[in-house]
């Protein structure tokens, strides 16, 4: 089911009422939000098309899974914690052995409905460019809508238990809730069962702050899904991204910038409709997004962007790897292998390779650039610089020709162009002006558009096709009747919105004018955005982007 | 909830939290909630439920329900069932019949993406006189399903018959196809489609005439890499701009510099089509004052083309070369201004081409802009086998009675016929336009009235017809297209996405080889039609601009004149000079343009 479909709203309003009247009966409380929750999972009106009736299953089994593999690894706990070394070394092996069910069953179903293909696809074309004929078997597999988000969330709660730092969630039922909440069960914020579970153990937060709260979020939601984010990919950036060769070098240009603004309100406007729903259930969720293109580096984009992801693979690779602790070489490590399973999360192909390499690296050189000593340059400073300089042109030069299939005078200038770069962000030093910080959010941000090349293409076809018509940069310019001024003002705005105005004015400010409506005109803003949906997208509310994820 | 994030630190930066949570213990229920709880949120609700139910109470506000019976979308469908509101039936069978059109477009496009080169005809002796048309072998294509038959399919015979000749392997037998149109065919959509799969069966005979330029950034060709090193300034016919002449060429748009312009154009180097060329054919305009026109082909000595002639005529220079990967290069060279139409690529090897001539944004009448005689000698040089015109979508937005419409569409194709006899014609219908009515995508009113307006031209003038409206659907069918995955209609419910031109592509192609299929089986016995015979050696060429260029060795570019005014009707010139030439073609007066506005 979507979010912003008549769909929805014929569910949310009776099972908002039916859980409100619920509240001092939180057994059968949880059981209706468990059974609204399914229902949710499973109802479709069109597109995306409804799951099979196998999605509710594999839901079922990672619940269980996890119920009883966190229970067996509890019931050790005693015994591991105790002075007896046999004792404990048998129970060792046997919290070690639950958990590592839990992480097959659960990693193991994830990586066949998402990554078999790919896998096989993969070795057929490294085989193939080795020179040995390699027919590649494809499975006719549908990924499970949701399951890279109920997958991480499960797995969060079995490894949070195994360490130690939770005990077992004792009731089956407020388990299953935690699992297929569905607020966030298809597309996340990721929750933490830390934080979840002991908000199913107290009465539901219902209050009047709350209850307007849930209301703005969900009001900013829509707005920022549909209208920045359906209405513009229906209106252009799906036409661009289909056929890349048809389109010129700016209007290609064009259509990553607003693929950009259309990611982050798709993403950011379920996240907030998904919080509000929490809230007005009565329930916290973490925030998932922190205005993430106003970030000055890489890393502080990853700390804003998707943040539930990025600090889960933090917290249960990177850190458990050992983090920025040990040698340089490890830590560089931890954080590339981090980094590039961020972005394999993403999909399955070799777009979200190229992806998830060239944030990795992205961000290993703003790890050594922050922390490097700056001093005047000298000769035999300069030195491994020049040489570094000539590996990084060479390898985007082979990046370029090779994989990209792009001509060498254009691979050239595409080597040229990131060696310019790397000594541009590398030189400039971060102060704490306006100016050197809007240079480094400029930077930042255009690296972010430039890589969704490879995030939104269906291929790598498509990307080699879009990537060459930018490096084309022929003068067509854009065709009248392309974008039309509507268009370019929800554009503008959008991004204008998210880089200029102050949060305050949104969250604060904005929420404060929200609350003090009375409900009859609370109402009546939801009914004219309910019409302005309604008429925007006459050919359907699109599924959300992280969907596909 | 967490604590908000350190805006200094990067994801990776900070240190691990250490946290511990007991879960032991039962859940607490709620005691009773403060007044006022509730109050704005159910208020609200109550608000939104009632505006509504007032959409559905108030029959005028039927366009803001956001759901009616008879939609595609059902609320809960499949858990709930379209049967409890007894439209399963129907709504069933139209999303059947969008699924399998969703599931050729994947093919359509999958297949595009693994296409590997054409694999050429074993060439054939040319046809000899009495030679007879052999029983029909049959193709496997034959027994995939045709959505929608041709009408007055009969009138395509001289078609079918250069047809067979092509796919029977004749040497010499090109047949040659124009494909005029609005935005519809834009991007080389349709018209691509359809080229691929004409030259998968028939012969790769070469991608055929691309514009001199852009004219706008619609015009894009597959199968050939265009590059425009420096603009030409164009005219575009929708725009009148050559009303003193109305010469534009046969591709609808004037391409004209005083030096220094430039454009490139080589064969592709993926994909089945356009990967070689054999015969390059430079169309453009001798002029009083004419400037010089530089043409390289490859990393060949450069051919200087004088333009300057008494009066304003249409001029070819074909250059040929052994048949392979090629890019030829066309450059304003100064002296004067100088006027070019376009290049034609084609391969000297029995196969079709497929001309895409898209007319951005144009009217039907907009083609009556043409001066006749120039229009008749731009043709009779192309020698076209069929011409397809699909116009209409900009017709619906204009003013007008349908019976002018009518008028205005014979005068086109009759136009266009003059040219030479005889020339089929085949006139695709628009594609279904879309309008929004509450969430609901209905087909225009006035899309079927101009179907009916063509198919009426189409038999009075004796074209062949193709319903392209009903072969998308009928009724309706643009707002299913859109909804499809992968959308197959785009956006503004006027035109098709990448993934649409593939398949309306297709359909017509079925539909043409069916007749095709038709027509051998009925014609087997009968003469096969003979290729056009090779132009006669022109007159002496005209000293040459460019005397230092030799004859060239075989398997060169071979620099020829273009034909004298009485070859000019046979085809393209087919002999070579010693040197380049300036070209004498027809005379080009030019009369007043035929208005029939």
């Amino acid at each position: 089911m979507l979010f912003a479909s008549f769909d929805f709203l014929l569910f949310i309003i009776p099972v908002l009422l039916l859980t409100w009247a619920l509240a001092h009966v939180p057994t059968v409380r949880v059981l209706v939000l468990i059974a609204a929750s399914y229902f949710f999972y499973m109802a479709g009106a069109r597109d995306p098309l409804p799951p099979p009736w196998y999605y509710v299953g594999l839901l079922f089994v990672s619940t269980v899974l996890d119920y009883v593999c966190s229970h067996r690894i509890a019931a050790n706990r005693a015994a591991f914690e105790g002075e007896d070394p046999q004792a404990k070394a048998r129970a060792r092996r046997a919290r070690n052995a639950w958990l590592a069910v839990s992480l097959i069953g659960n990693l193991g179903l994830l990586a066949y409905f998402k990554y078999t293909n790919f896998l096989l696809g993969a070795f057929s074309d490294i085989a193939g460019a080795l020179g040995i004929e390699a027919q590649a078997l494809h499975l006719d597999l549908l990924l499970p809508i949701g399951i890279s988000f109920y997958t991480f969330q499960t797995l969060s709660y079995t490894i949070d238990v195994w360490r130690r730092r939770l005990t077992p969630e004792p009731s089956l039922r407020r388990f299953s809730l935690f699992v297929v909440f569905f607020p966030q069960l298809v597309a996340g914020p990721i929750v933490r069962a830390h934080e979840f579970l002991p908000q199913l153990h107290r009465p539901p937060n219902l209050s009047a702050a709350n209850m307007s709260q849930g209301m703005y979020r969900i009001f900013c939601g829509v707005i920022k899904k549909v209208v920045l984010g359906d209405w513009i990919a229906a209106q252009f950036t799906d036409a661009v991204f289909a056929a890349p060769d048809t389109y010129t070098s700016l209007e290609i240009l064009l259509a990553l910038y607003a693929f950009t603004l259309q990611l982050y309100a798709d993403f950011s406007g379920y996240s907030d409709i998904a919080i509000g729903v929490a809230l007005l259930l009565g329930y916290q969720m973490p925030e998932n997004f922190d205005r993430p293109y106003q970030a000055k580096n890489l890393g502080e984009f990853w700390r804003r962007w998707h943040m539930t992801l990025s600090t889960w693979l933090r917290d249960y690779v990177f850190f458990p790897l050992g983090g920025s602790r040990g040698s340089p070489g490890r830590a560089y490590f931890n954080l590339w292998l981090t980094m590039f399973l961020v972005g394999m999360w993403h999909g399955a192909s070799w777009n979200f390779v190229i992806y998830s390499n060239v944030h990795a690296l992205a961000m290993l050189f703003n790890r050594w650039n922050r922390g490097r000593a700056r001093g005047p340059v000298t000769v035999a400073r300069s030195a491994p610089w020049v040489v570094f300089l000539l590996l990084l042109a060479g390898a985007v030069y082979g990046l370029g020709t090779s994989v990209l299939q792009l001509d060498g005078g254009t691979s050239l200038g595409l080597a040229g162009f990131a060696a310019a770069m790397f000594l541009l962000v590398a030189w400039l030093p971060e102060t704490n002006t306006r100016l050197n910080a809007a240079v480094h959010i400029a930077l930042t941000f255009h690296f972010t558009v430039l890589s969704r090349v490879f995030f939104r293409a269906d291929d790598l076809g498509t990307s080699r096709d879009m990537i060459g018509g930018l490096l084309r940069l022929d003068t067509h310019g854009v065709r009248p009747g392309l974008l039309t001024p509507w268009l370019w003002a929800a554009l503008i705005g959008g991004l204008a919105y998210h880089m200029i105005t102050p949060k305050r004015w949104v969250e604060i400010q904005g929420y404060a004018l929200f609350r003090r409506l009375p409900g009859v005109v609370i109402g009546l803003l939801f009914a004219a955005l309910a019409l302005g949906v309604h008429l925007l997208l006459a050919n359907g509310p699109r599924p959300n982007i992280y969907f596909s994820f | 909830m967490n604590s908000p994030p350190d805006h200094s630190d990067g994801l990776l930066d900070g240190e691990e939290r250490r946290y511990r949570v007991d879960l032991r213990g039962a859940a607490e229920a709620a005691g009773p909630y403060p007044r006022g709880t509730f109050r704005q949120v159910v208020s609200a609700m109550a608000t939104l439920v009632m505006a509504i139910s007032a959409t559905y109470a108030v029959p005028a506000l039927h366009w803001m329900r956001p759901w009616q019976p008879g939609d595609d979308y059902v609320p809960f469908w499949n858990l709930i069932g379209r049967e409890l509101l007894g439209e399963g039936g129907k709504v069933a069978e139209k999303q059947e019949e969008v699924a399998a059109v969703e599931a050729v477009a994947r093919a359509e496009v999958a297949a595009e993406e693994t296409a590997e080169p054409f694999v050429d005809k074993v060439v054939r002796e040319p046809v000899v006189e009495g030679e007879r048309l052999p029983a029909y072998a049959g193709n496997v294509e034959d027994d995939e399903p045709v959505a929608l038959q041709l009408e007055n399919v009969e009138t395509l015979d001289s078609f079918y018959g250069a047809l067979a000749a092509s796919e029977l392997g004749y040497a010499g037998a090109i047949t040659r196809v124009l494909h005029y149109g609005d935005s519809a065919i834009g991007n080389d959509g349709i018209p691509g489609a359809i080229r691929m799969k004409m030259q998968a069966r028939f012969g790769d005979a070469g991608h055929g005439f691309h514009l001199l330029g852009q004219p706008n950034a619609s015009y894009r060709h597959q199968g050939v890499r265009f590059d425009e090193k420096s603009a030409w300034n164009h005219c575009f016919i929708i725009f009148g701009c050559r009303e003193k002449d109305g010469h534009y060429g046969l591709g609808g748009t004037t391409f004209e510099s005083t030096g220094g312009a430039e454009i490139k154009l080589s064969t592709a180097t993926k994909g089945a089509m356009g990967r070689k060329a054999s015969r390059f054919e430079l169309w453009y305009a001798g002029m009083p004052k004419g400037g010089n026109i530089r043409v390289t082909l490859d990393d060949q000595e450069p051919i200087t083309v004088a333009t300057a002639a008494e009066q304003l005529e249409d001029r070819w220079l074909e250059l040929k070369a052994e048949d392979g990967e090629h890019t030829l290069a066309v450059r304003a060279a100064g002296g004067g201004k100088v006027r070019a139409y376009g290049v034609v690529l084609e391969r000297e090897v029995p196969g079709v081409v497929w001309d895409e001539m898209s007319q951005i944004g144009a009217l039907t009448r907009r083609m009556l802009n043409f001066d006749a005689e120039h229009l008749h000698s731009q043709l009779r040089r192309r020698d076209p086998n069929l011409v397809v015109f699909m116009f209409g979508g900009n017709d619906m937005n204009t003013q007008g009675t349908m019976q002018k419409y009518r008028e205005e569409y014979t005068a086109v194709i009759r136009l266009f016929r003059a040219a030479k006899q005889p020339m089929a014609c085949l006139v695709m219908a628009p594609l279904d336009h879309g309008e929004r009515e509450g969430s609901r995508i209905i087909t225009r009113p006035i899309v079927t009235k101009i179907v009916e307006a063509q198919r009426a031209v189409a038999k009075a003038e004796g074209c062949a017809f193709f319903d392209t409206y009903e072969a998308m659907g009928g009724d309706g069918s643009m707002g299913r297209w859109v909804r499809s995955n992968p959308a197959l209609g785009s956006g503004d419910l006027s035109h098709l996405t990448h993934h649409g031109h593939k398949v309306v592509g297709g359909l017509l192609y079925r539909a043409l080889v069916a007749g095709y299929v038709d027509y051998r089986k009925r014609m087997v016995g009968t003469p096969v039609i003979l290729p056009k015979p090779a132009a006669p050696e022109p007159a002496p060429a005209d000293p040459a601009v460019n005397p230092s260029v030799n004859p060239s060795a075989p398997g060169s570019a071979t620099p020829e004149s273009t034909v004298p005014a009485a070859a000019a009707a046979n085809g393209p010139a087919a002999t070579a000079a010693a040197a380049a030439a300036a070209a004498v073609g027809e005379s080009g007066d030019s009369p007043a343009a035929a208005d029939l506005q």
